[in-house]
């Protein structure tokens, strides 16, 4: 098992490394210069040049680039060219707004998510289950994005109920929340529901029914455990998804995190602050995944075996 | 002479490009030349085409100060909103709005121009000043006893070193190109050098990227671990307290202000680069200024009795550049049609919400030597197509047109490309990161035609003028290649007859108009939208707002 | 008269018949068991429906003067009788503007499909089929290129390389394809240790006539299955993208981009928001739903 998870975690830095790469190389090799971005309208030759000079931009890309790598080994990501600041502060400080984002949808969509699962599985046909099925299905067929400008317009401009800009309090993060998690929390109940299903019309469920167990025992100690795993992977999954795709959502409510520095840098094009960030988004996810698996891992004897034998 | 002239030239460009604020995501701001001559307050949105209809702004500038309505009395903070996040505290880092608007308060220049009237100097950190030599050397007598933010006194080696920092950064190297270097006289006193002798340089000088830093702190800011860029110190009314990146920065009055005691306390200055959202918090009250709302909001701020909106003309004007020597509208002919092609009202209203006006030349209102009763060729549809086939384009044109990824270019833009369609030229959008445009368009001139944005330096049309039509202008704006006007404009420069003057921008613009090498378009205003309750809160285009006038 | 039992009939008719027939019957009991779900069958109605209106939309609308013609005298007017959503911030009928979306909406998904499956299969097959290391260099490009979120990767790939459908379409493909080749790879790794692939085998058939032939017809059902899927992500992916600025350029309307112009709006006309949303939704549901019937009814034994 360890080795696995030791292997796993060597594949990731030539996978990372590479993704860095060809960043780099897009953000350096297209036209477009951050230096007459930061100067704007004032940029005179000369200015562009002592900027360049000062910013490193007048080096060759390969060089540029590995001077780079070097420092990211060292732990420094590099400068960014607007802020003159270390980029793994940017980082840092958009990082927050982010993560309360993409966890925040997780959690409402896991917990929601699994419960109405349940229900639903237990209630197969009823008329909450097709309630359900329907309402996950609209879920997955809305954009993000619109569900936000939905509920902005109905909670923001006109009841005045919900702060249209995030900040401090809590109650700014609600409609980010349920536009972020709407499309996970329909996938995670679907799974739910099916894996639920599967589990209890198994036959070993069968047995312990035709042995007299109690209802509420058969769901949840014969089934639940089973039933959960493939939903702890799509979590996994789900919240690798939501690292990188806040992008949309924060466009909407003009969140100041990851996905918006991403875009302004693109914008300016601050090279080190995008390769950088999107390298640790993947690196994020990439961990997050593999969390999951080890977790499924450790529940599940049969693929604990399957991985120690790879 | 003429050297002197073509230097002066460019560095008005220059002082016009830094002066103007760059372009936000949301609203132009241009910056630069104020509505120097008494411009009366009602101006029209429509301008003089015959056939406008019922559009138009009806846009009023407010050349008074606010009023405070007194609702807020004695309150003493403020959180001011802007679009777009301030790139670092020092002075001379940037020169956009959202750089120095910030840094102003905490730094302070030797002068400063008094508000309302952008032609008023006021000393600021100098008892006085005078020009010695011709004009060549600008003598600045120092303050007594003035304190920075860390308690230090000011010296006159603060200052000499703070001119010749902010004479050495690429931020400034537009506006510095005159300057020579700054030299200590005495312990009070510090000359500065220009290299030839320029009216607006007492203006340039008043600019916060001249703001005056404390040497000990700066120069030594690595060596004790100080971050230059995140952190301040100033001899401003306010004194940096927090950054929080993203989201806002975090001031508070200084106690030992030389200018002594400021109404507003605690100053916070938001970015919220969503416009809805942020005029949403204006309209609440959860933030009492805001700077860069896009023209759909700011359409309906104005209705709203419990905001003033601070209005003056932006300095720029929006124009439509044609690449006269290779591609479809290398053809005159292709160009007129153009021009006829395209309705300017129709474009104020669709692509700014009427918040702006009309223009007749390649210059904003308020200007000297604005044409006002100059009728372009814009307009009709069915000369366009008469142009059209006479150049042998019965079937149609099919051309592209360039503009950068912000809204106030994108929708102006698709109207220029439906207008244009009408008349059977097809222009191909493309959209693009302002980078590339400039690159694309300036420096490269690949292009057929484009929809940008250029600014004053100073209140006269010369400054404008030159940048598009002088075979030597600098900055690259001549992307027409004009080269017939040297002379007009070199007269017009030169000669201290006003009538004089306007006759022949006038002859230019005809020009222009016959030979379409640019088709001028529209124009922004430029306006900081504050609760009512605030007083003397003045419009400035060149975004300088000082806070410390602000009361409730 | 032919005598059933005429044992001159040769052996190779006979089969000839056999083959025929369970050819029709196997098609034919996909479209019972597929009718058997009702809703999947009214997904199906309405999204023809969409698809025709779409192909011809031509027929009753006029590009220019429906579609892309500015009225600017008329911009942001409320629903009214006459323009049914309103119109958009240049005086544009939305409606009309809605339905000619569709056109785009549908095709670009469809591009993407077609580009995704082919890519997707092949890499899919050759990973599958050979295994070893050829298995795991390829499965580890596919987890990388599942490891970009997709939006990073398209934002990237079209701001730098420019704003046009073709980019647009080689980022959403990008997103796709590696699905796309696990479930390929999955099945061919099932059926491959079929003992009749291992007659083949013995036949001596080349790889590729193997597995074109043979394998991949078997296992066209996730295929299928995970097409109409993909085109209901493309259309929301697209419509992202549009939303950001990148992707489908003015004038045409795509959805997103309607969504995005009307941002700005927002508070004057907020029913600008309704239509090009409800298109969205309409058409990615009805696909989802298609694709789930499709699941059901073409092999009754796969899981949800």
């Amino acid at each position: 098992m360890h080795k696995y998870i030791i292997k796993r975690l060597l594949m990731l830095i030539p996978v990372l490394i590479a993704i860095s790469f060809i960043l780099y190389a897009i953000m350096t090799l297209t036209p477009g210069d951050p230096a007459r971005m930061i100067l704007g309208d004032a940029a005179t030759e000369e200015g562009i040049a002592a900027l360049h000079k000062e910013l490193g931009l007048d080096e060759p890309f390969l060089t540029r680039y590995f001077k780079w790598l070097l420092g990211v080994f060292q732990g420094d990501f590099g400068t960014s060219y607007r802020t003159r600041t270390p980029v793994f502060d940017e980082i840092l400080s958009r990082l927050p707004y982010t993560c309360v984002v993409a966890f925040g949808a997780i959690s409402i969509s896991a917990v929601f998510g699994i419960v109405l699962g349940i229900l639903s599985a237990v209630k197969q046909y009823s008329a909450g289950d097709n309630i359900t099925l329907v309402a996950t299905l609209l879920l997955t067929s809305m954009p993000d994005f619109w569900i936000g400008l939905i509920l902005i317009i109905v909670f923001s401009v006109n009841l005045g109920l919900l702060p249209s800009i995030t900040g401090d309090s809590i109650s700014s993060y609600i409609m980010p929340w349920i536009s972020a998690s709407a499309g996970y929390l329909a996938s995670t109940i679907r799974t739910t529901r099916s894996t639920m299903l599967d589990t209890i019309h198994a036959d070993y469920v069968r047995t312990a029914k035709a042995k007299g167990a109690p209802p509420v025992d058969i769901v949840f100690r014969q089934s639940l455990r089973n039933a959960l795993l493939p939903v702890i992977t799509l979590i996994g999954i789900n919240m690798g998804w939501q690292l990188g795709g806040t992008i949309i959502i924060e466009q909407v409510f003009a969140i100041p995190g990851l996905g918006s520095l991403l875009l302004t840098s693109i914008r300016m094009k601050d090279t080190s602050v995008v390769v950088a960030s999107v390298t640790l988004v993947c690196l994020l996810a990439s961990l997050i995944n593999l969390l999951a698996d080890i977790l499924y891992a450790y529940v599940d004897p049969r693929v604990k075996a399957q991985y120690s034998k790879g | 002479m003429k050297k002197a002239i073509s230097i002066i030239l460019s560095l008005s460009m220059m002082l016009s490009l830094a002066a103007c604020g760059s372009k936000t995501e949301t609203v132009s701001n241009g910056t630069g030349g104020s509505s120097g001559s008494s411009e009366t307050a009602q101006e029209a949105g429509s301008s003089g085409t015959s056939e406008s209809t019922e559009v138009g702004g009806n846009v009023v500038i407010n050349e008074s100060g606010s009023v405070g309505d007194g609702s807020m009395a004695g309150r003493e903070d403020l959180t001011f909103a802007m679009a777009s996040e301030t790139g670092s505290l020092d002075p001379g880092a940037y020169n956009n709005n959202w750089s120095f608007g910030v840094t102003m308060q905490i730094y302070e220049s030797l002068l400063r121009e008094a508000p309302g009237d952008r032609q008023e100097i006021e000393p600021v950190l100098c008892e006085n000043y005078e020009f010695l030599d011709d004009g060549l050397t600008l003598r600045f007598h120092l303050k007594d006893g003035i304190k920075f933010h860390d308690g230090s006194i000011m010296t006159a080696d603060d200052v000499e070193y703070s001119l010749n920092k902010a004479i050495g950064m690429p931020a400034n190297s537009a506006l510095s190109s005159m300057m020579i270097d700054a030299v200590k006289v005495d312990d009070s006193t510090v000359d500065l050098h220009l290299e030839y002798s320029f009216e607006p340089i007492l203006n340039i000088i008043a600019f916060p990227t001249f703001g005056i830093v404390n040497k000990n702190w700066y120069e030594n800011a690595e060596a004790e671990g100080r971050n230059i860029n995140t952190e301040a110190n100033g001899t401003g009314p306010y004194k940096f307290v927090s950054w929080t990146r993203g989201d806002s920065i975090v001031l508070e009055a200084f106690e030992d202000w030389h200018g002594g005691e400021v109404s507003i306390k605690d100053l916070t200055y938001k970015f919220l680069t969503d416009s809805t959202s942020a005029s949403i918090a204006l309209e609440n009250g959860d933030v009492q200024a805001l700077l860069g709302v896009s023209s759909a909001d700011l359409k309906r701020l104005r209705e709203i009795p419990e905001i003033f909106c601070a209005t003056t003309y932006s300095s720029g004007m929006y124009y439509v550049g044609l690449n006269c020597e290779e591609g479809p509208f290398a053809d005159i002919k292709v160009r007129q049609a153009m021009q006829y092609a395209l309705n300017a009202d129709e474009v104020l209203v669709g692509g700014m919400d009427g918040q702006g006006w009309t223009v007749t030349c390649a210059a904003p209102r308020g200007v000297f030597g604005y044409q006002e009763d100059f009728v372009p060729s814009r307009n009709n549809i069915e000369k366009a197509k008469e142009l059209l086939e006479e150049a042998g384009y019965s079937d149609g044109v099919k051309a592209s047109i360039k503009c950068a990824a912000f809204d106030e270019y994108l929708m102006s833009t698709q109207i220029i490309q439906e207008q244009a369609r009408q008349a059977g030229i097809e222009l191909e959008f493309e959209q693009m990161e302002e980078t590339s445009l400039i690159t694309d368009v300036f420096e490269n001139h690949d292009f057929d035609s484009f929809y940008y944005w250029a600014g004053c330096a100073y209140p006269d049309i010369d400054s404008l003028y030159w940048r598009l039509y002088h075979s030597d202008s600098i900055s690259k704006d001549n992307t027409a290649g004009v080269t017939e006007l040297d002379d007009k404009l070199y007269q017009a420069r030169t000669s201290h007859d006003d009538e004089e003057r306007y006759e022949l921008y006038r002859e230019i613009t005809a020009a222009n108009d016959e030979n379409v090498w640019y088709i001028p378009l529209i124009m922004s205003t430029y306006t900081v939208c504050v609760r009512s309750s605030l007083s003397n809160v003045y419009a400035n285009n060149a975004g300088l707002y000082h806070i410390s006038d602000w009361t409730y | 008269m032919e005598n059933m039992y005429d044992l001159k009939m040769n052996k190779q008719d006979l089969e000839m018949i056999k083959q025929k027939y369970k050819k029709k019957s196997q098609l034919h009991s996909i479209w019972i068991r597929f009718k058997k779900n009702k809703m999947a069958v009214c997904a199906l109605i309405i999204f023809l429906l969409m698809v025709i209106t779409a192909i011809l939309a031509p027929l009753f609308l006029n590009y220019e003067t429906d579609i892309i013609q500015q009225s600017i005298l008329q911009r942001n007017q409320a629903p009214s009788a006459e323009h049914i959503f309103g119109t958009d911030l240049y005086g544009r009928d939305v409606m009309k503007r809605v339905l000619w979306g569709a056109r785009i909406s549908l095709s670009v998904g469809v591009i993407v499909v077609i580009v995704s499956v082919t890519i997707g299969s092949i890499f899919g097959c050759v990973s599958g089929y050979y295994g070893g290391v050829i298995d795991d260099v390829l499965m580890r490009v596919m987890d990388i290129m599942l490891n970009i979120p997709a939006t990073l990767m398209a934002i990237a790939i079209v701001s730098a390389f420019g704003n046009s459908i073709r980019n647009v379409v080689i980022a959403l493909s990008i997103e796709q394809i590696p699905k796309m080749a696990r479930i390929v790879r999955s099945q061919i790794m099932t059926i491959k240790n079929g003992e009749f692939i291992e007659a083949t085998h013995a036949c001596g058939t080349p790889d590729s006539r193997i597995i074109f032939r043979h394998i991949l017809p078997n296992a066209l059902s996730p295929i299928i299955v995970e097409a109409t899927l993909t085109v209901a992500r493309s259309i929301i992916s697209i419509a992202g993208l549009s939303f950001i600025g990148m992707g489908i350029q003015p004038p045409d309307p795509e959805w997103g981009s309607m969504l995005s112009e009307s941002k700005r709006y927002l508070r004057e006309c907020p029913y600008l928001v309704i239509a090009p949303g409800l298109a969205i939704v309409l058409s990615v549901m009805t696909l989802t739903m298609i694709g789930d019937g499709l699941r059901d009814a073409l092999d009754p034994k796969m899981k949800k």
